[in-house]
């Protein structure tokens, strides 16, 4: 004997709120089970029935090893053959998987001793046959609101924990990271209050003050990034490329352009390490559809690394390419590239390596890993490749947005 | 880039606020930081006409003082501002020697006519002071890239930068910030043949990704390149 599904005309979506509830009718007599279906279908729920315990813990069991959604309601009678309705209920409390599953028992004899045996074995309502269609239909209801409640809830503690988590490494780090610049600066405004400097010294000290405290605010923008992405990513859980995580607006940008204006905003910086940049592109169609100040970020943070972690008189080099689908930029610097044991942390948190910055810059950690996250979230992909003779290329490729025939017209001459 | 050549600065406008008005900005503008911002910009002359400009002007050449920059209205009582511009580029006062930027009151100015006269762009006067700043040290440095009262200058000029990194070229980005007229209309304002715009905006859209005119319209818009209204 299988068990019959007598599913409602309403389909079942995947959100908890929005899916019919289910209810499993466990009765051995057909009359009553035909009854019960009956009432229930009035409500759109969605039904399953057995007609004996054995037949109903081989339906819950089987709806765990398919990954199928268990019921949220239970309705037993008491009086069946072979096992009864309390067996079956002790059996379903002792089980940690159905458990949570709310049983209402049906019974046709309404003396207490029943009764209490039927709450002991783990029960939350009754119903006596036969039974009267708006009292059923009322408890039913109570209860599965009340199992929905206590699913919410966890489902929300769950989240609340992980966001917790998260939070207190965030803590964690930024308190150890920020420690060391704010020593130095602490220290040093004690040389500057003590008047044992020279008095050339003081403008090198409070050089070295700025650049300590810009170094605490691109670690403390580091982390508040990475807080946000991490944050969103566990709230929306989502494969949504629409929009980026942080919920900011996409445009169409020319990525060629982008790139060079990332790569302009180095210039400077790069000839005093005297290191040559050169930049090229050869895609066919460069266009995609990201937020422009998250590429600009994933731009930047490629284009920094390279600079940082490349010896002086060294050429950094920006390509554009692609083709009729994607679109990519890929950095390339002759440093002295990154150790093959260490390639699997390239992109995770805080990973940082064994190659050190050339020109004392400092180095978080953070950048590839916010990086990565940010280019997956707008749809793209990013990647590694060590460079021929040495150094690295990073690659960050994104899906480009596809020309409409009528666009593809250039028309003679006049517009 | 480092240059010492200061900018000598004809004014020509038939309102007497107007150049008074310049010439204080520009005086400000020395004081404004130590030291003095780059290039710097001293007033060597004014007019109130298009006759008595051609006047001073030619009187300065061959002096020390001769004008490297000038600013002129394009509404002149006697004549059109454009006009001394070609009048003066035809006596062999070339762009080389004298970068010149009209400026125009009215909404529409005509481009191509401004243009074709050998001017090196235009200023609408309701421009803050800062712009006229930016773009005559934009102009005077680099006197190939045409100034078309872009929407905002600062952008503008981050998008010339960057452009630049790209690899466009000087000629490329004029004809990128004439996109809204017709290929035969920026031949005719840049004096070049329709062939070479053609070659101009093939190479560009090659360089950046692009292929098609409603594209690249799209991108200068985006960058700050083309006004957002125009003529």
């Amino acid at each position: 004997m299988s068990v019959s599904n007598t599913d409602s005309s309403r389909a079942a979506s995947s959100a908890l709120s929005e899916r019919s509830p289910r209810i499993l009718i466990v009765d051995d007599m057909m009359e009553n089970l035909q009854a019960l279906r009956g009432r229930l279908r009035l409500k759109h729920y969605s039904l399953n029935e057995a007609t004996s315990g054995s037949e109903a813990l081989d339906y819950l069991r089987k709806c765990i090893s398919d990954n199928e959604h268990l019921p949220d309601l239970i309705l037993l009678d008491v009086q069946m053959p072979e096992m009864d309705g309390f067996e079956v209920c002790r059996i379903l409390k002792a089980d940690e998987s159905l458990r949570e599953i709310p049983v209402i028992f049906i019974t046709a004899r309404s003396e207490m001793d029943f009764i209490v045996e039927g709450f002991n074995a783990g029960a939350v309502d009754y119903v006596i046959k036969p039974f009267h269609a708006t009292e059923l239909l009322t408890r039913v209801k109570t209860h599965l609101d009340l199992k929905f409640s206590r699913d919410a809830l966890r489902k929300n503690n769950a989240l609340l924990e992980k966001l917790n988590r998260e939070k207190s490494e965030f803590m964690g780090i930024a308190a150890h990271d920020l420690k060391n610049p704010l020593a130095t600066v602490r220290w040093l405004t004690d040389s500057l209050k003590s008047g044992a400097l020279p008095p050339e010294k003081s403008a090198e000290t409070l050089e070295n003050i700025t650049l300590a405290v810009e170094r605490m605010f691109r670690l403390v923008k580091n982390l508040l990034d990475v807080n946000a992405i991490e944050e969103a990513a566990v709230l929306s859980g989502s494969d949504n490329h629409d929009d980026s995580p942080l919920h900011l607006p996409s445009e169409n940008i020319n990525l060629v352009f982008a790139a060079a204006d990332v790569l302009a905003n180095y210039e400077a910086q790069a000839a005093q390490k005297s290191i040559t940049t050169t930049f090229a592109n050869n895609a066919p169609n460069a266009t995609i559809r990201i937020n422009a100040e998250i590429l600009s970020q994933i731009l930047d943070n490629l284009i920094s690394n390279a600079l940082k972690y490349s010896p002086r008189d060294t050429t950094v080099a920006v390509k554009v390419s692609g083709n009729a689908d994607f679109a990519q930029v890929s950095v390339q610097d002759e440093g002295v590239g990154i150790a093959s044991e260490e390639i699997s942390r390239l992109f995770t948190k805080f990973g940082t390596l064994s190659a050190k910055p050339t020109g004392g810059e400092d180095s978080t950690g953070l950048g590839l890993f916010i990086v990565k996250k940010l280019t997956e979230a707008a749809g793209g992909s990013v990647h590694f490749a060590p460079a021929d003779k040495r150094g690295s290329i990073f690659r960050v490729q994104f899906p480009v947005v596809k020309r409409t025939r009528s666009s593809e017209d250039e028309s003679e001459d006049d517009e | 880039m480092q240059t010492t050549e200061p900018i000598r600065l004809f004014i020509v406008d038939d309102h007497e606020l107007i150049r008074y008005a310049m010439e204080s900005w520009m005086a400000q503008d020395a004081a404004s930081s130590t030291p003095p911002p780059e290039p710097a910009i001293t007033v060597v002359g004014t007019a109130s006409s298009g006759q008595d400009a051609l006047t001073g002007i030619r009187s300065l050449q061959k002096t020390y003082t001769a004008p490297n920059f000038l600013l002129i209205d394009f509404q002149l009582p006697d004549m059109l501002g454009s006009d001394v511009i070609q009048t003066l580029r035809a006596e062999g006062i070339a762009s080389e020697q004298m970068r010149a930027l009209v400026m125009t009151g009215m909404e529409n100015a005509p481009i191509k006519s401004i243009l074709s006269s050998g001017a090196n762009g235009y200023l609408s006067k309701k421009e803050p002071s800062t712009t006229f700043l930016a773009a005559m040290r934009q102009v005077f440095l680099k006197p190939d890239d045409l100034w078309l009262n872009p929407t905002e200058a600062k952008r503008m000029l981050n998008a010339e930068r960057s452009l630049t990194t790209a690899g466009i070229t000087s000629a490329e980005k004029n004809v990128l910030r004439l996109l809204y007229l017709t290929n035969e209309e920026i031949a005719e304002a840049l004096n070049i043949s329709r062939g070479t715009v053609k070659n101009h905006l093939n190479n560009m859209y090659s360089k950046l990704g692009i292929n098609s005119r409603p594209e690249a319209v799209q991108f200068a818009l985006k960058v700050g390149l083309l006004p957002k209204h125009h003529s």
